[in-house]
């Protein structure tokens, strides 16, 4: 018993050290003045390091483990997504330390602790393989998500957006609440493992199934933006203070693919890695309604993103159109399609983070975040607006750039098993998409800028965070092996 | 497997027919006769004040927030009670951290005020303008 216990603590000692980050932030909210902004940085930003390089740590000694009970699951798969988790709280605690928005709100210390309970639970969804512990550590990820979005004291928008979430998420919930019972009611069990051998034990009447499969599904899609549960990424995206945009768009998402590839493969693939073999032993054909959901979202996505002047309402419709090019990953079963959307997440955390860091600290200049007022920012800040080409040639998929590798990944996974009009439907929405990206480079390069504009100011180490979000994505579009082997070893899944 | 839910649907049915076959009964039995004092709201007898879709204040929230976080503590320490014996010390020292990060959740909630009816927003506000 006290081995066991010992062992499972050993294997969430980064959750343990995002936990101790939390309290330490809640103590000195309590011991010091309001104003230590830097001080709580400083320890959340130590508190980060410390989980994700403790997460590099377990991912290097060991390849599977199960902890307390089975509840959940540390194995690669679990702990690459530990590391996004920590390495996005860390990226989004840098961001917040330069946000015009996060400056005069309610303490440093609390958003601290709050980011901590977000890394926590993102690690957890990933790694949980018990549907209680999924709903609890989902929970956790939501409640931290909602009070993100509304952490901007008196902004109207900002309350607006966070109550919009709260709803939205608590139906969402709801709807994977009542799926999971039905789950377990037919399985007598919440462990997935037991579910996924119920599956191929007994024949359960294929509607009872289909409704469990898509109410769960509603849950989880409502985390990543799935079409039908898309409504209130716009709102939310554009109220919520720019770095806990980001976080929504890049950490939020990769938790529910976690989420969602964790589910699916444990509790209706059966597997055997080594022989590549994958079976679907759910009586349901649960894998076209991702595929046809996967062609919704992108094409809405994409459509909608068109007519946006907002630019981070724009991001916020282009993030939904990258969930649907990720959904085509999960419209197939095999292990090369878990390893391409590993690399997509991994690709657009560097991307995405980076487009947003470029909108915020342009809005703390300019006050807007209107795409008309990006007009002429390439002749006032030229290193910014080239940095900002990047990231959007990037996510659009041009080649020179990480996003195309990821894209290709994922495409030629699905051309593999045969989904080749999914493929077309994301190659004509790759065209599309050129369209919306290409408008804000427009702007920025072929536009005279207003009168008596003021050039973006960039601190040293606002500018290095570009840089070290801007490397990879130059680097890993002509280099990508080692991205690739990283994410082919972390598809590794218990 | 779908043929046990038969079971439910008849009961449901039957329900629904029920209520419906008595409410109408009674619509047609019943005097109609709407006056003031009968559209009042029943209040155990007392006189109501006001309507009762008022806006509540919004601290009764955050003081049923903590009760439930000390619900939820209560919870925990029944089953660890039973099984305190057979797992020694190590059960000991568990919940003592449990109710030692409580205890940061409950000493934060006091300083910050939250447990204070009557609170000085102007002195909340001064701080807030102070936070660079």
């Amino acid at each position: 018993m006290q081995t066991g216990l010992t062992r499972s603590l050993v294997l969430i000692a980064p959750e343990l050290i995002a936990a101790l980050t939390a309290l330490i932030a809640l103590m000195g909210a309590m011991l010091t003045k309001r104003s230590g902004a830097k001080e709580a940085f400083s320890i959340g930003i130590i508190g980060m390091l410390g989980a994700a390089a403790a997460t590099v740590i377990l991912y290097e000694r060991l390849t599977l483990n199960t902890a307390f009970h089975a509840l959940v699951t540390i194995d690669p798969f679990s702990l690459f997504f530990s590391l996004i988790a920590y390495v996005s709280v860390l990226y989004v605690l840098l961001m917040a330390m330069d946000s015009r928005e996060l400056k005069d709100t309610q303490g440093s210390w609390e958003l601290v602790a709050i980011l901590s309970g977000f890394g926590i639970g993102m690690s957890l969804m990933a790694s949980s393989t018990n549907l209680l512990m999924i709903y609890l550590s989902m929970e956790l990820l939501s409640v931290m998500s909602y009070l993100l979005v509304s952490y901007t004291r008196g902004a109207r928008r900002s309350k607006e957006a966070g109550l919009k979430y709260i709803i939205y998420g608590s139906i969402a919930s709801g709807f994977m609440l009542y799926g999971m019972s039905l789950l377990y009611g037919m399985a007598h069990s919440l462990s997935l493992g037991d579910i996924l051998i119920a599956f191929i034990n007994h024949g359960y009447p294929r509607i009872t199934v289909y409704v469990a499969t898509l109410f769960v599904l509603t849950g989880f899609g409502f985390k990543i933006v799935m079409v039908p549960m898309h409504m209130w990424a716009p709102d939310v995206y554009e109220g919520a203070p720019t770095p806990v945009t980001a976080l929504l768009a890049v950490a939020s998402k990769a938790a529910g693919f976690a989420v969602i590839m964790r589910f699916f493969y444990t509790a209706y693939i059966s597997s055997v890695s080594v022989t590549h073999y994958y079976a679907n032993v759910s009586p349901i054909r649960w894998l076209l309604i991702v595929a046809v959901v996967a062609a919704f979202t992108m094409t809405i996505g994409n459509i909608v993103a068109i007519p946006q002047n907002n630019i981070k309402r724009m991001l916020a419709y282009s993030s939904i159109a990258h969930a649907g090019y990720m959904l085509i990953g999960l419209s197939i079963v095999s292990r090369a399609a878990v390893s391409a959307v590993l690399l997509y997440l991994a690709v657009y955390f560097f991307m995405n983070m980076g487009a947003f860091f470029i909108v915020m600290i342009v809005d703390n200049s300019i006050h807007s975040e209107d795409i008309d007022h990006y007009s002429g920012l390439a002749q006032v800040s030229p290193g910014l607006s080239a940095a900002m080409t990047v990231f959007l040639f990037s996510l659009t998929g041009l080649p020179p750039f990480a996003g195309f590798i990821g894209k290709v990944v994922v495409f030629l996974a699905a051309i593999d098993k045969g989904l080749y009009w999914l493929v077309i439907v994301a190659v004509v929405n790759t065209v599309v998409s050129l369209y919306y990206y290409a408008r804000v480079i427009k702007k920025m390069y072929l536009e005279t800028p207003p009168e008596g504009v003021q050039p973006v100011r960039v601190g040293l180490v606002p500018a290095l965070i570009i840089i070290s979000l801007l490397v990879p994505t130059i680097l890993f579009g002509v280099w990508w092996t080692p991205l690739q082997s990283f994410a082919h070893f972390s598809s590794f899944m218990y | 497997m779908l043929i046990n839910f038969s079971n439910v649907f008849v009961f449901l049915t039957l329900g629904t027919v029920f209520v419906a076959v008595t409410l109408l009964l009674g619509r047609l039995v019943r005097p109609a006769d709407p006056n003031l004092i009968k559209m009042s709201n029943y209040e155990c007898g007392e006189e109501p004040i006001g309507h009762s879709w008022i806006t509540f204040n919004v601290r009764f929230y955050v003081i049923a927030l903590i009760f439930v976080i000390f619900d939820v503590e209560v919870v925990f320490l029944f089953p660890w009670a039973v099984v305190f014996r057979s797992m020694g010390w190590i059960a000991f020292w568990d919940v003592l951290i449990f109710m030692g990060v409580l205890l940061v959740g409950f000493a934060y909630v006091w300083k910050m005020g939250d447990l204070d009816w009557i609170k000085d927003l102007g002195n909340l506000q001064e701080e807030g303008e102070g936070d660079e």
